[in-house]
């Protein structure tokens, strides 16, 4: 992750203090073991080789073997998962931003990025100002030997700020923390209580420009939670632009003066808060992308066509995270599958058909997985460079269910999607010496299976 | 995409009260900026530093009385051993003396290294809730390295003044020649810290593989580096080998400017310095370039 200083000069008067640009973030599942390994002895249950090389290089084109008999499934979670699409925006300086969304949206993941706690995948985000994050755990960066004086130095120390300015600074955090009478006392005597109050009079009296929090923004009793209001009512008139994140609407309501409404990682909507609010706990809402017709075609609510079972959507990105309709031959694509699965333990298994020039080109997952929770489940097809030929594809998916009775059919999208592939050579202007595409082609795709509520 | 860009309404504040603007970008920093940003930074060393030589004591009940005990009773029995009953040469100096001195400035390299590659996965529970630069981390693993070095050098110090009193004998070169042992030191752990460029961030991926191979790789670097041995006790036929070990030279460079007993040959100081310099150069290039995205296995 870069982190840079422009060289040139600044422009301070500039009234966005965050700009945030196309910014996506991938996440990976744990680090893969060396399964095979573990064959030989009482550790992890075996694995299929497949899964650990595949686990090993996410780029490897896993061979499609449709030998379904003694495979294994894949864990679910062990996978790459999208946390953050291709988000843009931007936050005027002295605005209180609160950002609401489900469990999975991505608040947290967009608040580690602005405070640079994981690197961005794509994109940039522009900070103007010093930047404090503010939370819970504020304490555990002091220590409780440590005099208060010494502790507010400490956090000035991680927040970046020099120490002297810190510690003219001392006083205002000892007064507003109410703790004048603990002044000359270490850490360890502050009960939980005051220690919460100590942290957040240092984390607001250092003078942040932006202030990131994580789901608590006040703290203490009534008492000290109304000052705390009042602060950071004071400090946003003075320019502080704080960004917050909570599942508490009220609190939302009552600070902010404007929200932004994540789903799946995009921005769902952004604007007022009490219209954010209301389209958050109406619910029913959909992507900005989604309501122009850009993602999925995913079915309405209630009105899901029977015909497609499980299978919510289907949608061509490219490895940047953004929907596309247009793919170079030489570059690589992924194809998400979203599959909301009801009644879990399910094993299942997708197939991803493309229809082109040259016929169809089907992939199918080379084991079915099993969902051992209902939900929300995102299926990746990973297509290499060069997979598909010049020309118009249109994408389907068909998802089979295993039980003990045998394979079925759980549902199809048709035509979900489509993608112009173009630089590549067409069938018409291939080599004549050149084989023949078989009408009905398999593709040898990476696949990857993750819940899609469970993103960190 | 600029389309997309949203802003807010009219702010209340109206301008950024800072022209402290920071740009964050998928790509890495870059070594010189990392270490400028390491040395932005450089206040936070000593609260690292801290917290990894309180590890020594942690958990435990007798609470840093371990710090002199763990080194003492392996002293004693190491040197019972190796000195008492095999009767490892020593140069004509005291073999505890020799030997306490060896294992000092060993443990100054091992620990670092040790502590190096843990730096970032022991610090998690900060780095999960604020932004640290890990290169302040891994300077900050000196610190139990060099509290190991000083304790067993204390343990030195008391074989010292004992035979001082009973041989009457001094085996301490005070002078310029300590300068020497200096350069010794700092070469030990500028290696063990370019090693640790590479080390800590296999170690940063969650699974305790990386340490343990440290580990084992210290442990047979123990006895091939005169640690326990003077070069000299080598058969001649080895020793050119032995001067390519790159702990060999520094090793040779303390007991010579401590004791006054040592092989200090230039080819092995050339050795060591080019090593510490290829691996440190590419070891920043590797870690500026991997640890960030070893952040999300934390």
């Amino acid at each position: 992750m870069s982190c840079d200083r422009p060289d040139g000069p600044v422009n301070a008067s500039a009234a966005l203090a965050i700009e945030v640009e196309g910014l996506s973030k991938r996440y990976r599942g744990h680090r893969p073991r060396l399964a095979w390994l573990s064959r030989f002895g009482p550790g992890d249950e075996p694995r299929r080789r497949d899964d650990a090389v595949a686990d090993l290089d996410d780029d490897v084109v896993g061979s499609l073997d449709d030998d379904d008999e003694g495979e294994t499934a894949p864990p679910v979670g062990d996978q790459l998962v999208w946390a953050l699409r291709d988000l843009s925006f931007g936050v005027a300086a002295g605005t209180t931003l609160g950002v609401i969304g489900a469990n999975g949206s991505g608040k947290s993941t967009l608040l580690r990025v602005l405070t640079r706690l994981t690197p961005p995948t794509t994109g940039t985000v522009i900070l103007r100002g010093r930047v404090a994050p503010l939370v819970p755990s504020l304490p555990g960066l002091m220590q409780r030997r440590n005099s208060l004086e010494r502790n507010v130095a400490q956090v000035a120390r991680f927040y970046g700020i020099p120490v002297d300015e810190a510690l003219s600074r001392v006083d205002a955090v000892v007064e507003f923390a109410e703790l004048e009478e603990h002044a000359d006392e270490p850490a360890a005597a502050l009960s939980r209580g005051e220690m919460q109050r100590f942290a957040f009079a240092t984390a607001v009296k250092l003078n942040p420009d932006i202030l990131i929090a994580d789901e608590t923004i006040v703290v203490g009793d009534h008492h000290f939670q109304q000052r705390c209001r009042e602060e950071l009512g004071r400090q946003a008139q003075q320019g502080l632009t704080v960004v917050f994140a909570t599942h508490q609407l009220d609190l939302i309501e009552e600070l902010c003066d404007e929200a932004l409404l994540l789903d799946a990682g995009r921005i769902v909507e952004r604007g007022a808060t009490a219209e954010i609010i209301r389209q958050y706990t109406q619910g029913g809402y959909r992507t900005k992308a989604q309501a122009a017709g850009r993602i999925g075609d995913e079915p309405e609510s209630g009105a899901a066509d029977v015909g497609n079972g499980p299978v919510r959507s289907a949608r061509m990105y490219s490895t940047t995270g953004r929907p596309i309709t247009d793919l170079h031959h030489s570059e690589e694509a992924v194809v998400e599958i979203v599959l909301e699965l009801p009644e879990a333990p399910a094993t299942v298994r997708c197939t991803l058909a493309l229809r082109g020039p040259a016929g169809i080109r089907r992939a199918a997952q080379p084991a079915p997985f099993t969902a051992t929770e209902p939900g929300r489940y995102l299926v990746s097809a990973y297509l290499p460079a060069g997979t598909l030929e010049s020309g118009t594809y249109s994408g389907g998916v068909v998802a089979l269910g295993f039980t003990s009775e045998g394979r079925h059919q759980l549902g199809a999208l048709r035509d979900a999607f489509s993608v112009d592939v173009f630089g590549g050579t067409t069938r018409a202007s291939a080599s004549a010496d050149a084989p023949a595409w078989p009408e009905k082609r398999q593709l040898a795709l990476s696949w990857s299976v993750a819940r899609s509520d469970l993103v960190p | 995409m600029a389309d997309a860009l949203a802003t807010s309404a009219t702010p209340r504040g109206g301008t950024v009260r800072s022209p402290d603007t920071r740009v964050i970008r998928p790509r890495p920093l870059g070594p010189a900026r990392r270490v400028a940003e390491a040395w932005q930074y450089r206040g936070l060393a000593p609260f690292f530093a801290f917290d990894f030589a309180s590890k020594a004591w942690a958990n435990t009940w007798l609470g840093w009385w371990w710090v002199p005990l763990r080194p003492a009773l392996s002293i004693i029995v190491r040197v019972l051993v190796f000195g008492t009953i095999l009767r490892a040469p020593s140069g004509g100096v005291p073999y505890f003396i020799f030997f306490a001195l060896g294992v000092a400035f060993w443990e100054l390299f091992g620990v670092t290294w040790y502590f190096g590659t843990r730096s970032i996965e022991l610090s998690k529970r900060y780095l999960k809730r604020i932004y640290v630069p890990r290169l302040v981390l891994l300077t900050a693993s000196v610190s139990p390295g060099l509290m190991w070095c000083g304790v067993h050098l204390l343990i030195a110090e008391i074989g010292i003044f004992y035979y001082l009193a009973v041989d009457e004998k001094l085996y301490l070169n005070l002078g310029v020649n300590l300068l020497l042992a200096l350069v010794g030191m700092t070469l030990m752990v500028g290696l063990a810290l370019a090693l640790g460029l590479w080390s800590s961030v296999f170690g940063a991926m969650g699974v305790r593989d990386p340490r343990w191979i440290v580990r084992q790789i210290l442990h047979v670097w123990f006895y091939l580096t005169p640690v326990i041995y003077p070069l000299s006790a080598v058969p001649e036929r080895f020793q050119g080998v032995m001067s390519a070990n790159p702990l060999t030279a520094p090793m040779e460079m303390i007991r010579l400017g401590l004791v006054g007993y040592g092989d200090v040959r230039m080819s092995g100081v050339i050795i060591t310095l080019v090593t510490i310099l290829v691996i440190g150069f590419f070891g920043l290039r590797f870690f500026d370039s991997s640890e960030a995205r070893s952040l999300d296995e934390l």
